[in-house]
């Protein structure tokens, strides 16, 4: 059984099974429908829910939604992860300045950036800018924390034997410090896409004329449950698509395994 | 500058700070080790002998005394000085050849680093794993790396931080021989640190016993084994009793040993 566990025809029955799971749960749900188990008022069938998603296609609102939205997270997103890479790689380096910055750093933590939304607004516009901000800071602090987190993950003894062998600061930077981080950095990106993501469309349900959180809100001023679920679906799978992009981005940049080497 | 003491540590003492006390950890040590010598320092764990070692390596400094290697002081690492340490410490997002040329000195240009990463794995016996990451090596394979990367500026001293302690006996048994076949050709001045009273003896010309709480050189024990390096002579298993019993019978006498 456990060698069983481990075999990669066994990962890949249950990955395919992971797919049947998903859509029996779909199919369960336009039964239910169907047989009047389920108001369809409040949650209508997975075929109404298509028909709308075809419509909007159509007439091109779903994309030019989406755009939107995606235009916002990747502006947003790349601001806020370039920062949290340098900033968190800059105190992860240098510890004077980590600590120098902790009582600033650890308040602005606990704060939601979405919290700061009105204050955003008053600040810089109804406009792009605010939500866009918006979005950079949510982007942010996942990326920074773990880069700075990653920063400090650098083995001691690898430095050691760095110094015995002569290497320039630089090089231990480059050779050692930065390699080490990038598995925590990855992790702080990919955990930033998907709040990003998801904080682009409580911005856009808060203040906006477009985009997937519009949709979403607009459709229920409309009473259309079927568009609301196309904008909430179609979250998912972009979330999930982007997660999976950055997966295998990590697997490919960080090839190595620490675990087993002494 | 005589090339009859090609390491001479001069009444050196080491502490650390243990709270509000200092912890003296090495007290008043002085040893020589002459030019193309292979000396084993051999005590238990907290007797200061890896101390020792990184302050020979200049990885950390004496609180007094002095170290001089060709009769320069040492005053931090240099590349003339090769040292390997217990872990193997590979890195991990790098190929075997890559972290064998990690230890070349910047000194060697682009196609001799190439030669020599192809010379030293040749040497260690890992041809065919040139490509491999650390991950995929068993613990004795990732020790042939470090020992490869180590020897790769040919350095005139080499410092062995009980570098065989982790292996399995027989992967050690066979590194330690191919040690010392190494140390045969190339005649490196060299030092190594360990538990293991029977490597001591496999290896050194001389053993160095050092004994804990202060760490001070307790006996210097000359290694003559007149069949080679066998493990399995009455002569070894004299001088592993000789050793043996510096730790475990301090009070009983021991007739000083001839041969």
């Amino acid at each position: 059984m456990k060698q069983l566990k481990n075999d990669k025809n066994y990962v890949t029955l249950l990955k395919v099974l992971s797919v049947v799971l998903l859509v029996v749960l779909i199919v369960l749900w336009q039964w239910a429908a169907e047989k009047g188990l389920i108001n369809m008022i409040i949650l209508p069938a997975p075929s109404r829910v298509y028909a709308a998603f075809i419509r909007m296609v159509q007439d091109g609102s779903l994309l030019k939604h989406i755009r939107i939205s995606f235009h916002r997270v990747m502006v947003g997103y790349v601001l806020g992860a370039a920062a949290g890479v340098i900033l968190g790689f800059i105190l992860g380096a240098f510890r004077s300045l980590e600590i120098l910055t902790s009582c600033i750093l650890g308040l602005f933590r606990p704060i939601p950036p979405l919290a700061l939304i009105p204050m955003l607004i008053l600040w810089l516009g109804i406009g792009e800018n605010s939500k866009i901000a918006v979005i950079a800071l949510v982007a942010f602090w996942p990326t920074f924390v773990n880069t700075q987190e990653g920063i400090h993950q650098a083995d001691n003894k690898l430095l050691e034997l760095a110094t015995v062998l002569k290497k320039s600061r630089f090089e231990k930077i480059c050779t050692i410090i930065l390699p080490s981080a990038l598995p925590y950095v990855f992790a702080g990106l990919r955990l930033s896409i998907s709040r990003a993501w998801g904080g682009v469309v409580v911005a856009e349900m808060l203040a906006a004329s477009a985009g997937v959180g519009f949709l979403i809100q607009y459709s229920r001023e409309l009473s259309k449950p079927d568009m609301m679920l196309v904008g909430v679906i179609t979250i998912a799978v972009i979330g999930y698509l982007i997660d999976t992009l950055l997966k295998l981005l990590h697997k490919r940049i960080c090839y190595w395994h620490v675990n087993s080497i002494d | 500058m005589g090339q009859e003491n090609d390491i001479r540590i001069d009444h050196i003492r080491q502490e650390f700070a243990l709270g509000n006390t200092t912890l003296e950890v090495l007290r008043d040590i002085d040893l020589t080790i002459k030019d193309g010598e292979f000396v084993t320092v051999v005590g238990g764990s907290g007797c200061g002998k890896s101390t020792l070692l990184r302050l020979i390596a200049g990885i950390d400094k004496p609180v007094s005394g002095h170290i001089y290697i060709h009769g320069e002081e040492v005053e931090a690492p240099s590349l003339d000085t090769g040292v390997l340490f217990q872990e193997s410490r590979l890195l991990p997002w790098y190929t075997v050849e890559k972290n064998i040329a990690y230890g070349l000195s910047a000194q060697f240009s682009k196609s001799e680093k190439k030669d020599r990463v192809r010379e030293l794995i040749e040497l260690v016996g890992l041809t065919g794993f040139e490509k491999a990451l650390p991950e995929q090596l068993s613990g004795g394979m990732q020790k042939r790396v470090a020992i490869a990367r180590t020897l790769g500026n040919r350095p005139k001293v080499l410092l062995l931080d009980e570098p065989f302690g982790a292996l399995d006996a027989f992967t050690k048994m066979n590194l330690q021989s191919e040690l010392l076949k190494i140390w045969e050709k190339e005649k490196m001045t060299t030092l190594m640190v360990t538990h293991d009273i029977e490597e001591a003896i496999y290896l050194g010309n001389r053993v160095v016993v050092m004994s804990p709480k202060p760490g001070v050189v307790k006996k210097v024990v000359p290694i003559h084994l007149t069949a080679g390096h066998s493990r399995t002579s009455s002569e070894f298993a004299q001088l592993r009793r000789i050793i043996y019993r510096e730790f475990f019978e301090d009070n009983e006498k021991e007739p000083e040993y001839t041969i």
